[in-house]
């Protein structure tokens, strides 16, 4: 643990040292998903301009939403997107190669070599987003409840991180996926625009348990706003369990079918 | 013009090598219809009107916006430029004697045409799927000022990406520009709420600009409604295509002397 813990901190200030050389691509993630998320913030007030309420959410909880999907997003970002992102990439030209080589854990070697500092002002943004939700809402964040929020965001985190494994290792099986990639594209976009509370039958079976984006910023959300039962924090919490053992078998298995398209 | 209708005739033919982006721009027009279904459901819930749309009404906004969204293809000409002259090989359209902008127009053009039937196909089939009776404009001047709109909007946006691209003369990397551009956009063209929504001192400012007139209008009127702004909108947007165009010659030649043809 000691030593995975030590490699990491040196995956992370070799990465400092590379984006020192390019420094005007320092805070490109930000500005991007900043205005991403402004512009989602746009829609929606312009929606809430004209009624009180979507489903049983009020404007706060909506703005909470917002802000707590752009924070899931932006630890992504942060920590782990720019590593595994081209993980389709590197099984079709063969450079897995050089990470199954290496005496560490190939898929920590992954998640971390590519640390994005940039994406911390993205942190603070949602965070001051979700502040302001709350008090639109008229939500007091207690200590407690701002602990279990913040938990609660880590593990939607992981989430978002084992269906990015997930898919991401089909490749091992299937050599190309740029499709993949674009359909997990539009499925994120679709939920960034609906909160999971708003989905019934089919699309919430599908959302909540076959691909679950539609739990990643609702749960957190309802946690805050005090709109979630016990029993539905934990099958969120199982669900993260259920997939994060899913995500590190697949991987394991698609890498058994590795076959280094380079040698 | 001949041979910029080859480039339309080659670009469309080679659609049929990507039948996976064509399904994807189906399910991306699916995807939009299935969201503003669900969204929109909940915000109505017992009401009958929402700025003066009937959930029908909404409903047919965003089958009609969805459809006109799928055949606007102009980012394919910022991303393309971009990296053609990051790379270096954007050399090639500077010795043919084609006018870079009108290929790459015609190029996108002759994608679009070929997308417009399957993204065409997804709406319908999205309406019947959702029970959505699309309430078309049964007024010839409105139909015809919305045939008259969308290839204007279309081109509109073909020369502001290409403006965008020109930027990556003067600074490589364009792709932050580029992201943020489609962002906004989908905001201001209407993509993601009809701008009916919008305070009426935004909108006045929002209609000195092109943006509105790309895919908002076009579907109001085609649904019926804001006929009053149909020419006062054609007019708009024809003034600023005309510059953007005017724009977008001046800043080729200007910016083409600082193109390094990286790999030549």
């Amino acid at each position: 643990m000691r030593k995975n813990l030590r490699f990491v901190w040196l995956l992370i200030k070799c990465k400092f040292t590379r984006m020192m050389m390019y420094r005007a691509d320092f805070f490109h993630a930000f500005v991007n998903d900043g205005i991403l998320f402004a512009v989602q913030l746009l829609a929606f007030s312009a929606i809430y301009s004209q009624v009180d309420s979507i489903g049983d959410w009020s404007y706060g909880q909506m703005i909470i939403f917002v802000g707590t999907f752009s924070a899931v997003n932006a630890l992504n970002m942060l920590i782990y997107f720019f590593g595994i992102v081209d993980i389709p990439g590197k099984i079709k030209r063969g450079d897995l190669d050089l990470y199954l080589t290496k005496p560490v854990s190939p898929l920590l070697r992954l998640t971390f070599e590519s640390v994005n500092v940039g994406s911390l002002p993205l942190v603070a943004m949602s965070a001051l987003i979700v502040r302001y939700g709350a008090s639109a809402a008229n939500v007091d964040v207690s200590l407690p409840l701002g602990l279990g929020y913040a938990a609660l965001v880590l593990l939607m985190t992981l989430l978002w991180y084992d269906m990015e494994i997930i898919l991401r290792s089909i490749p091992f099986l299937v050599i190309t996926a740029n499709g993949i990639m674009r359909v997990e594209g539009e499925i994120i976009g679709l939920n960034f625009k609906v909160p999971g509370a708003l989905y019934k039958g089919f699309f919430k079976i599908l959302f909540y348990f076959l691909l679950p984006y539609g739990i990643m910023a609702t749960i957190p959300t309802q946690f805050l706003t005090r709109s979630v039962s016990p029993a539905g924090i934990a099958a969120a919490v199982l669900t993260v369990a259920a997939f994060t053992a899913f995500a590190l078998w697949f991987w394991k298995f698609g890498l058994r079918h590795y076959k280094s398209a380079s040698s | 013009m001949k041979k910029y209708f080859a480039v339309f005739k080659w670009s469309f033919k080679m659609q049929i090598v990507w039948r996976f982006d064509v399904a994807m721009t189906m399910l991306a027009t699916v995807g939009r219809i299935v969201a503003a279904w669900i969204l929109w459901r909940a915000v109505y819930g017992n009401r009958e009107l929402v700025s003066g749309f009937t959930f029908q009404g909404m409903l047919s906004y965003y089958v009609v916006s969805s459809f006109l969204s799928s055949l606007d293809m102009s980012s394919q000409i910022s991303e393309e430029i971009s990296g053609l002259i990051r790379d270096g090989g954007f050399s090639k359209h500077m010795a043919v004697p084609m006018s870079p902008f009108a290929f790459f127009s015609f190029m996108v053009a002759g994608e679009a045409a070929f997308h417009l039937w399957f993204s065409c196909i997804a709406a319908v089939f999205c309406a019947l799927a959702f029970s959505i009776s699309i309430a078309l404009a049964s007024d010839a001047a409105l139909m015809l000022a919305a045939a008259i709109m969308i290839p204007l909007g279309l081109l509109c946006m073909m020369s502001v990406h290409y403006l965008l691209a020109m930027l990556a003369f003067k600074f490589l990397s364009v792709s932050s520009f580029l992201f943020a551009a489609q962002s906004l956009t989908a905001f201001l063209t209407g993509a993601l709420v009809p701008l009916a929504l919008l305070p009426e001192s935004v909108a006045a400012i929002m209609r000195l600009f092109p943006f509105c007139y790309v895919t908002y209008l076009p579907a109001m009127l085609l649904t019926g409604r804001s006929g009053g702004e149909a020419l006062p909108g054609i007019a708009v947007l024809a003034c600023w295509t005309a510059g953007l165009l005017a724009l977008g010659g001046l800043a080729y030649g200007k910016l083409r002397v600082r193109y390094e043809g990286v790999g030549i």
